[in-house]
């Protein structure tokens, strides 16, 4: 693919993108950005390379996915000082002010609160299906799994999200 | 499958997350542009790491040249003894180790001594 062509495709996609990388990140805005700012280089560079195997969406989402697996496993060695611990300035932020909490804020921290509660799979297939609208079959190829798996994790990380959203609201 | 009808309640909680999220996307020039003057790490430097893989090799170097220059003896097998072997010596094995004959008897009387004795 030519690099401007892919460069456009990656800037129509990246408001999805981020908000990906975001929760592959655990909500972690700032390894988010670096997430995804490796993401788009290994893409721009071709060190990751659409085959055409997949639409270019699922492609990006499981090449977003696998960097953040990369960055954790680095977070680990950079937790033991084996990696030296490099120094970002600080993002700008876009988060709003602390004082808004209305009942959308409530709502919102419940669901993350809920989401970090469950196992990584069900989590991912449970964004990628409501957050980002995918199908279940295509949240399965961004997580390399089957079909039958995807639908699995799909299932029990729905009925386990309830549990947990009502249990939180029984909290409140 | 894309999510059911009765799944409105995790959609409308799911969308005003999209929407939340959607304020504070940081641009894509700038990320991009943020990433290329990010300092090089094409290889790790694990200066520990190295160290550490470097006294190992040393350590084994050293043994190996000690063993090499003081080799253990070597003992036969068949010549070794255990240095508790004389726990298994007991009293009185010599009869355990000889099968006694009808003809002889352990007790030896002396005739004239007993005849002796009986008057």
């Amino acid at each position: 693919m030519e690099r401007e062509p892919l460069r456009d495709q990656l800037a129509a996609c990246h408001e999805d993108s981020f908000a990906w990388a975001l929760h592959c990140c655990g909500r972690d805005r700032r390894e988010a950005e670096d997430v995804l700012q490796t993401a788009y280089l290994k893409i721009l560079d071709g060190r990751a390379v659409f085959e055409g195997r997949s639409s270019f969406r699922t492609w990006l989402f499981a090449v977003i996915r696998r960097t953040a697996a990369d960055h954790r496993r680095r977070g680990v060695l950079r937790a033991l000082r084996l990696l030296p611990i490099e120094r970002q300035p600080d993002p700008p932020s876009g988060e709003p002010a602390p004082d808004e909490r209305t009942e959308a804020a409530e709502r919102r921290d419940r669901l993350t609160n809920a989401l970090a509660l469950l196992p990584r799979r069900q989590r991912e297939i449970l964004v990628l299906v409501f957050y980002h609208g995918h199908t279940v079959d295509e949240a399965g190829r961004v997580l390399g799994v089957g079909a039958g798996s995807a639908r699995t994790h799909y299932a029990r990380g729905k009925t386990r999200l309830r549990t947990l959203l009502a249990g939180e609201e029984g909290t409140l | 499958m894309t999510t059911d009808s009765g799944d409105a309640d995790l959609r409308r909680l799911f969308a005003e997350l999209r929407e939340r999220d959607r304020r504070t996307v940081p641009g894509f020039e700038a990320l991009v542009a943020r990433a290329r003057v990010r300092p090089v790490r094409a290889r790790a430097r694990a200066p520990l790491l190295i160290a550490a893989m470097a006294v190992l090799v040393l350590i084994a170097g050293v043994a190996a040249v000690l063993l090499l220059r003081h080799p253990a003896p070597s003992v036969a097998l068949a010549s070794w003894r255990s240095p508790t072997a004389f726990l298994l010596h007991v009293p009185g094995e010599d009869i355990l180790r000889t099968v006694p004959s009808a003809s002889a008897s352990i007790v030896r009387l002396e005739v004239g001594a007993a005849a002796a004795h009986n008057q």
